[in-house]
């Protein structure tokens, strides 16, 4: 009896497990086909609008319609522009207080400070010793380093 | 660390590690000591990491981990300053720029 049972459960388990198998293979294969669809139809509409809105420019009367154009895209423009200058003083607002920072790495000038320190080896090391000789990397490290 | 120390021995790079971590405690200063390069410590004295400008950017006392080329002459030509805590550098990002030296 309970080796039927966990035979049954077994089985279903992988029926189950083999189920949601194909409707992944399902979901894969719609996210792939959906884009390669939408890719092949957003070229053809915009193979489409270039010959329509030269057809409207000739067409169309030559006072009025230049002067709908001009206007209507002088408000968008406006509109974009707005949000956009509000949303960079935002950012700017908000860059600094998310860095962990608490102090702000001061400026260094191009000659090295030199030093002279003790080595856990026993021996002094100092930047200047090394002048002329090799070039150095001077290494701040922490605990885990 | 002891592969990047090999690394950057080949390219001529000598390696001067400062602390500012308490390296009295004899654990650390076994894990230390098997480092090759010098490992230099200011537990007592932090004027020269403030000097470099990378003291105590956590407000934890230490300081980043960071990196300072200096050339033969004695100025920085390349420097990585640790801006938060998981910043490493590579030693083939060192070794590039000592090649740049060249």
């Amino acid at each position: 009896m309970t080796t039927g049972q966990v035979r049954n459960s077994r089985g279903f388990i992988a029926i189950s497990f083999i189920a949601v198998l194909f409707v992944l293979a399902a979901a894969c294969g719609g996210e792939v086909s959906s884009p390669a669809a939408g890719g092949t139809a957003a070229p053809s509409a915009e193979v489409e609008h270039p010959p329509s809105s030269p057809t409207v420019l000739p067409s169309a009367t030559d006072v009025a319609a230049p002067a709908v154009s001009i206007s209507a895209d002088g408000e968008s423009w406006e509109q974009v522009g707005v949000p956009d200058s509000s949303s960079n003083t935002d950012t700017t607002e908000s860059d600094p207080t998310e860095p962990p920072l608490i102090n702000t790495p001061s400026p260094v000038a191009n000659t090295a400070p030199d030093f002279t320190l003790p080595s856990i080896q026993g021996v002094n090391y100092s930047l200047s010793q090394f002048r002329g000789e090799r070039p150095v990397a001077v290494v701040f490290y922490r605990a885990y380093w | 660390m002891h592969r990047a120390q090999a690394e950057l021995d080949a390219s001529g790079v000598q390696i001067l590690a400062i602390s500012t971590d308490n390296l009295d405690g004899p654990a650390a200063l076994a894990a230390a000591q098997g480092y090759e390069f010098p490992v230099l410590y200011t537990s007592l004295d932090s004027s020269i990491p403030k000097e470099y400008g990378v003291f105590d950017l956590f407000g934890d006392g230490l300081a980043s981990a960071s990196i300072f080329l200096v050339d033969t002459n004695g100025k920085i030509v390349w420097q990585s300053i640790g801006l938060n805590y998981t910043h490493q550098v590579e030693a083939a990002e060192i070794i590039e720029q000592v090649e740049l030296l060249r």
